[in-house]
């Protein structure tokens, strides 16, 4: 199994390669709660793609120009990205030219019966994230933080505390629906 | 959708800055791969599942490039 390191990180060529392919997506995961402001980062990049056929196709296009493989799988089987194969993933995990990205079907916020919030639902109360001139939709921090809450894997647990603790400051920070926007 | 959305102003102006920070603070991801496969309950695939599942998509992708007179790199 092929378990090397990842390339340097350079996220902004991986989200300038999903502009111009024209992919719908919000950020979620890690670096969506360090929009946020947490501090407590891994170094993938995980995005929550709309789960269109076009859509998905615009994304494999958009990780084949980024070199991407699957990752973490015998040599033979680390096949480029193509729709299908994202289609038939809830979570799949590719090795890109520009660091590792997880696509995800949606995030969990339900957990009895198990539901995900997807794409439509997420883009709903997304925030922007404005940075080298790009904007960039990102999940909410609750549902970030409720995703967490049900996946409760000793990450999610860890992880946990601090964006609590940035909802009650930003919660503190903010009147309804003014605060910080500008 | 009105856009009338929450704006977030990371303490980086670039991604450079950013992706240096964060290659410098980062908690290693030390859990094996996550991939879920469809249908499966939310469930993390096991090696082996995951890579029958692959195994099967490249088998197809083959098989119907040959259907279609093609060749597959």
């Amino acid at each position: 199994m092929s378990e090397e390191e990842p390339p340097p990180l350079d996220r902004g060529r991986i989200l300038a390669a999903l502009e111009r392919h024209e992919v719908r997506y919000v950020l979620v995961g890690g670096l969506a709660a360090q929009a946020y402001g947490a501090l407590r980062v891994t170094k993938d990049l995980d995005l929550c793609p709309q789960w269109s056929d076009r859509n998905l196709q615009l994304l494999a296009s958009a990780l084949r120009e980024l070199d991407g493989r699957y990752k973490n799988v015998a040599d033979h089987l680390r096949l480029p990205p193509d729709a299908r194969l994202i289609a038939g993933q809830e979570i799949g995990s590719w090795r890109t030219s520009g660091g590792d990205v997880d696509v995800l079907n949606g995030i969990p916020r339900q957990r009895t019966p198990r539901r995900v919030a997807r794409y439509e639902q997420l883009l709903e109360d997304s925030a922007v994230l404005a940075i080298d001139g790009r904007e960039i939709p990102v999940a909410s921090l609750d549902a970030i933080i409720r995703s967490k809450e049900i996946a409760d894997r000793p990450k999610d647990r860890d992880a946990l505390p601090e964006l609590r603790d940035l909802r009650e400051r930003r919660r503190e920070l903010e009147p309804p629906d003014l605060g910080l926007e500008r | 959708m009105a856009d009338d959305r929450k704006i977030l102003e990371p303490r980086f102006s670039t991604w450079e800055e950013w992706d240096e920070w964060t290659n410098a603070h980062a908690v290693p991801d030390t859990e094996p791969n996550q991939t879920v496969l469809m249908g499966t309950g939310g469930r993390p695939a096991t090696r082996e599942e995951l890579e029958a599942y692959l195994a099967e998509h490249k088998a197809r992708m083959e098989r119907e490039a040959r259907e279609a007179g093609l060749e597959l790199g």
